[in-house]
């Protein structure tokens, strides 16, 4: 007898790559959850990486970095925030949507 | 008497002046004495001429003071003559000297008044007695009646009308009591019908002989008895009415006699027809009718109807004594409408029936237990006579609670049968269905009803007990069991619609698609299927309303939505998503934001995939293009029920390919990490067996061990420890595993020794006999059904669920309230966490403890009993 596989239909599930007990800095909810204000977890409420390799998520810097007293800078290690890979931020920002452009380093 | 003579011939001598003065018309009124008008014509002149009043004019009967009304306009009239046979007007002699202006005519009436009046009463009377003694004893009439007529006339016109009319009273009143009650009489001692009988014979000889009474006195009648309202027609009424039917020992067996009538025909036997309707006429000409006969016989009614109702509600069930009572009903009224009686009668007799077949046993209408068998019977006619016959006193409504009661009973079995927890939304399904007929044709919509069928529903359908089938936890059974349902429908489209509820809406449909043309059949059929399904869904989410935990329904939807999104299981598309809107409906947005985040993500996976195939495509390079179809269902973790991670071994072959996509995925969406939830997944695998080549349909573990027998030795051996550690299965999902290969129906596997149940000493081999008639075969269907440890895990966490969800509950109504007593926060808690499902009292003070335990609130030493909320 021969077996062969034809087709297979795998199911995964994603999430942030994230160790699984850190919380955001800001909101200290956890990465997996959303930021305060959202209600359902992932695309619609990202993450964001700065370049100091403190993440929060999206809305929760951003509503920090609006505040004049925040000078841009990151809250956990006071050096000016920013995100890590510019490609990276628009996918997380647009989500899943841009994944028909074949933007992707090969 | 000679004043008024006097006064009459003054008025003569006017008219006498008058006619001197024009003699032409006189003339003419004196040749023809018959014609009238022109007499009164000549009356009128006069009257004129003389000056007076227009009152005196037309009053001058009543001024001259005569009780006779001189109709024919008498003036002329001289009551002197005596002779009846040629009548007055005709005989009187100044009209003949009428037309000679110098004759005397005084002369000619004074001899006239020589004549007594008396003996003239005397003589007159004497003829019209003799005559009425023949028309009493029915004698032939051989005398002109014309000539009576005559008599009674001149009678009248002499003034001697009162004489006349007492005379013929106290004749009447003699012939009734000697001759006609006698007879009425003689029947006494018979039954009543009999004296009833008796007395409309009477009745009927007297009426007809009273017609020859009333022609010749007519005159009578018309002049002197009209002016004082009466008429000989009442006064022969009133006499028959007096002397006999209001005679005391007559009387009341005249009334029986009627009654009796009605008696007999109410024992069933035929009624006397002709008797009673004109028994019934008799009352009215006599005018005892309201007086006398109704009141006796809505008393002889009220004891029958009483004794009836006795009888019947003692003796018979609940439907034959409504049938019973609405046919008595009926007949009663049919009686009253045929005999044309009173509208009182018919209103009264109403009130009477209703009151005691219905009014005075409506508990035994609305009695429990026989209600209840009607409902158990389906017996939608019965149950709609019933109601019509309370709605009769607008007592419809109260059958309330005997039908909550019922269909809580019936309701809460059905729940709580555990044996029958597969059939259950069926059962509910079949009764709200049969239940909704009832009130839709039975009741008639009757809002109140209605509103108590809903709210049994939602009783019986929120009652929880903590059972094994929910593993100890409080959910709501019904719930799960919708969802099933409803799983089920969108699984299995129409073809899934158990036979006992679709075979209803195939009727219409099958009408419908008759009516169609032929042509047109297939796309009928196809509508036909979409409308059932939608059907279905309707009549589930009818019962969903019911439910108040949505969080139960929520849970399994959400699993069973899952495994046919990954499965690719749904019937159709169209139905899964008018399924999701419905429920947004329902529910609401917040409801249903996972679901459709579950959607979405299948959605977007499929464009994941195509893009991924169009990048493999354009590097065909790569030294091993795919060996298979691969396709990932990408999932948001959160929106997804969770899946326990499940270790195995996944063989080379998959997980190069898999890991390729995995990179792929990760440089895409950077920050981004994959789990597989092999448990899931499902492939097909193309095997070349013994006896043929087929397609099987397997899950993912099945797939794994199948492989291992990929040898080219079909007697190939493997011990159930060896597939154990090169699949590194733990033992319970590997036994399912094997079992599903080995011992269901389709069998690519065979056990050794065989059996049901897996044991780890068991060894494996192919089956070399293994076919199918089809060339795609589904083994994957372990992978579809739910396991109880799934089922367990699932109610198990939404109780938790909701143990969460209730400390959030009360935290958030602390934060608001700052300081609350324990009874309202309980109150308030129970109100907000409605909609998803409550726990109870004691299972809220749990949480409250604990809440307290983590320091959210605090007691209130102050008020006693209440708390605070801590910041």
């Amino acid at each position: 007898m021969k077996v062969t596989i034809k087709e297979w239909n795998a199911v995964a599930a994603w999430r942030w790559d994230m160790p699984d007990d850190d919380v955001c800095g800001i909101c200290r909810n956890p990465y997996d959850s959303t930021c305060s204000k959202c209600k359902y977890p992932g695309d619609e409420c990202p993450l964001l990486l700065g370049e100091c390799n403190h993440s929060f998520h999206m809305h929760c810097i951003f509503s920090w970095l609006k505040q004049e007293s925040a000078q841009e800078k990151c809250p956990m290690c006071r050096q000016p925030f920013k995100s890590k890979d510019a490609v990276a931020d628009d996918t997380e920002v647009q989500g899943d949507e841009s994944g028909t452009a074949l933007d992707t380093p090969a | 008497m000679s004043p008024t003579l006097k006064r009459k011939h003054s008025d003569k001598t006017i008219t006498e002046l008058f006619t001197t003065q024009h003699p032409k018309p006189n003339s003419t009124a004196a040749l023809s004495p018959t014609s009238k008008r022109s007499r009164i014509g000549s009356s009128e002149a006069p009257s004129e001429s003389a000056a007076m009043s227009t009152a005196n004019m037309y009053h001058f009967p009543s001024r001259s003071g005569k009780e006779v009304i001189d109709i024919a306009s008498s003036p002329d009239t001289s009551p002197k003559a005596p002779q009846q046979k040629n009548g007055l007007r005709k005989a009187t002699p100044n009209i003949a000297g009428g037309t000679a202006p110098k004759r005397m005519l005084v002369k000619n009436f004074k001899p006239a008044r020589k004549i007594d009046p008396k003996a003239f009463l005397n003589q007159t009377w004497e003829k019209v007695d003799k005559a009425l003694d023949t028309v009493f004893a029915q004698g032939k009439i051989d005398f002109s009646l014309e000539e009576l007529y005559r008599g009674v006339e001149n009678l009248c016109r002499q003034g001697l009308a009162k004489d006349t009319c007492d005379r013929l009273d106290a004749k009447c009143k003699r012939y009734i009591t000697d001759t006609l009650k006698e007879k009425v009489k003689e029947t006494l001692g018979r039954k009543d019908v009999d004296v009833l009988r008796a007395t409309l014979q009477a009745w009927a000889t007297w009426m007809d002989q009273m017609k020859y009474v009333a022609w010749v006195f007519c005159y009578l009648d018309r002049s002197y008895l009209l002016p004082k309202q009466d008429s000989l027609h009442d006064i022969s009424v009133g006499l028959f009415r007096s002397i006999i039917f209001e005679h005391e020992k007559l009387k009341p067996h005249i009334v029986d006699g009627a009654c009796d009538l009605i008696a007999t025909d109410r024992d069933g036997k035929d009624l006397d027809r002709g008797t009673f309707g004109e028994a019934i006429k008799m009352f009215h000409d006599m005018h005892v009718y309201t007086k006398h006969f109704e009141p006796r016989m809505l008393e002889l009614s009220q004891n029958f109807i009483h004794e009836w109702a006795e009888r019947e509600s003692s003796e018979k069930g609940l439907a034959e004594y409504v049938k019973a009572s609405r046919a008595l009903i009926k007949s009663e009224l049919a009686r009253v409408e045929h005999f044309s009686l009173d509208r009182s009668t018919r209103r009264d007799l109403v009130t009477l029936l209703e009151d005691h077949l219905i009014s005075r046993k409506e508990s035994r209408l609305t009695n429990q237990d026989e209600f209840a068998d009607l409902l158990e019977l389906n017996a939608v006619e019965d149950l709609k006579s019933l109601y019509d016959l309370l709605e009769r006193r607008n007592l419809g409504s109260n059958l309330k609670e005997a039908l909550s009661k019922w269909i809580e009973d019936t309701g809460t079995a059905i729940v709580f049968n555990e044996k029958e927890q597969d059939t259950m939304v069926i059962n509910l399904l079949t009764l709200k269905r049969q239940l909704d007929t009832i009130w839709k044709t039975s009741f008639h919509r009757n809002a109140e009803l209605g509103h108590g069928l809903r709210e049994s529903f939602e009783t019986f359908m929120n009652k929880t007990k903590k059972t094994s089938t929910t593993w100890n936890t409080d959910n709501s059974k019904p719930g799960e069991m919708i969802a099933k349902y409803v799983d089920m429908l969108l699984r299995g489209g129409a073809k899934a619609i158990p036979a006992q509820l679709s075979r209803k809406a195939e009727k219409p449909a099958a009408a419908d698609g008759a009516a169609a043309d032929v042509e047109e059949d297939n796309e009928d059929v196809m509508f036909d299927e979409d409308t059932e399904v939608n059907n279905q869904l309707d009549q589930v989410l009818d019962l969903f309303r019911f439910v108040h935990g949505k969080a139960v329904f929520e849970a399994f939807y959400k699993k069973d939505l899952a495994r046919r999104l990954l499965m690719g299981r749904s019937a159709s598309a169209d139905a899964e998503r008018s399924m999701l809107a419905r429920l947004k409906t329902e529910c609401g947005a917040g409801f249903t934001a996972n679901l459709e985040q579950m959607f979405k993500d299948i959605e977007l996976s499929r464009e994941e995939m195509t893009s991924y195939k169009t990048l493999l495509a354009s590097r065909d390079t790569t030294p091993n293009p795919q060996p298979f179809d691969l396709t990932v269902s990408i999932l948001s973790a959160s929106a997804w029920p969770t899946y326990p991670q499940i270790p195995v071994l996944i063989p080379p072959s998959i997980s190069t390919t898999l890991s390729a996509f995995e990179t792929h995925y990760a440089s895409k969406h950077s920050g981004r990490k994959l789990t597989w939830h092999h448990s899931l997944a499902h492939c097909q695998l193309r095997a070349r067996f013994p006896r043929g080549n087929k397609e099987l349909i397997v899950s993912s573990f099945q797939a794994i061990v199948l492989l291992l027998f990929n040898t080219s030795d079909p007697t190939t051996r493997i011990p159930y420890t060896t597939i154990a550690e090169s699949t590194s299965l733990p033992p319970a999902e590997l036994n399912r595993t094997l079992q599903s290969l080995a011992c269901a129906k389709l069998r690519p596997l065979t056990k050794h020794p065989k059996g049901r149940e897996i044991a780890p000493t068991d060894v494996f081999t192919l089956n070399a006999s293994f076919t199918d008639p089809k060339y795609r075969v589904k083994i994957n269907t372990v992978q579809l059904k739910e396991t109880p440890q799934e089922n367990k895990e699932t109610h198990e966490r939404v109780a938790q669920d909701r143990n969460y969800e209730t400390q959030a509950a009360i935290v958030r109504i602390m934060k608001a309230r700052r300081r609350i007593g324990h009874a309202e926060l309980v109150a308030e808690t129970i109100k907000v966490t409605r909609s998803r499902g409550t726990l109870d009292v004691g299972g809220i003070k749990r949480n409250i403890d604990r809440l307290i335990e983590k320091e959210f609130l605090e007691r209130d030493e102050e008020g006693g009993g209440g708390y605070c909320y801590v910041a």
